[in-house]
């Protein structure tokens, strides 16, 4: 198991690749945020253009797909 | 992270003026110098971060001359037609043209440069995110806030994070970290190297 000594020297980017990949915890990437709340993780992962590992990206109702192919013509 | 792609140092840092002032506020100029490549600062956002308004004490303007050949001060054709329009009406507003400034300068590079080539925008601003840099593949972008956390994470800052909280402490919202490596088929940048030591590949 990993511990905060092993994401020394790593970027945001490798922590954020590593928490994406499940192969380490949101714990410990909180501790690397300095992060009291699992909320701000979620953001900052959000702001990365990530989603948390285990998370769905929203849902996009049929009727808003359909809109989306008639003004893309796709 | 298993990944086929070479990993790239960025090969220059291109300022935008929302981190110096930022720096400036918590009194950390110094640590532009942690950056192990030239920092390019384009005319538009230096006049911006040294104008009287945003440097009172002159603190930047020395803070940039002292790093000498560290900091590169790059003409634009968005910088020059500001100071050419502001020579005819001194009123004339800036509004985004430093981070305009930014998208020339970086485009420019890349489009320059050669595959591995992969400069690296360090700002603040989410317009910036908006900007056609901000959708190359081969550009690195990273906020102050992230630059901050890495350095602490690699112990090159151990009071890294109550930085952080200081700059958001300055804040209305608090400033989210961004690292977005440049990513190609070829290529992954990045601006941070671990000890050879460590053993994780991420």
């Amino acid at each position: 198991m990993m511990s905060i000594h092993d994401l020394k020297g790593l970027s945001v980017a490798d922590v954020l690749n590593l928490l994406e990949d499940h192969k380490i915890g949101h714990r410990l990437a909180m501790e690397y945020f300095g992060y009291e709340l699992y909320d701000d993780l979620v953001q900052t992962m959000h702001a990365n253009g990530r989603i948390m590992p285990g998370h769905q990206p929203m849902r996009i109702a049929p009727e808003t797909m359909d809109l989306i192919k008639q003004i893309t013509r796709k | 992270m298993p990944s086929k792609s070479k990993t790239v140092d960025a090969a220059v840092v291109i300022s935008d003026a929302s981190p110096i002032m930022t720096l400036q506020r918590i009194g950390r100029l110094d640590l532009l110098t942690m950056f192990s490549v030239p920092i390019h600062i384009v005319d538009q956002v230096h006049w911006e971060v040294t104008k009287p308004e945003n440097d009172p004490t002159g603190a930047i303007k020395a803070t940039l001359l002292r790093l000498g050949n560290q900091v590169l001060i790059v003409e634009t054709l968005t910088g020059l037609g500001f100071q050419a329009k502001r020579a005819k009406d001194p009123s004339t507003p800036s509004r985004n043209a430093g981070e305009l400034a930014v998208n020339e300068y970086a485009i420019t590079l890349v489009r320059s440069g050669g595959p591995k080539f992969v400069p690296l925008v360090f700002y603040e601003d989410p317009d910036v995110e908006d900007l056609p840099v901000a959708r190359l593949k081969n550009v690195h972008m990273l906020n102050t806030v992230a630059y901050l956390i890495a350095l602490h994470g690699a112990g090159l800052l151990p009071e890294g994070l109550e930085l952080v909280e200081r700059i958001n402490a300055l804040r209305k919202t608090p400033m989210h970290p961004i690292d977005r490596p440049g990513r190609t088929k070829k290529i992954r940048s990045s601006w941070i190297r671990r000890s050879v030591k460590d053993d994780v590949d991420p």
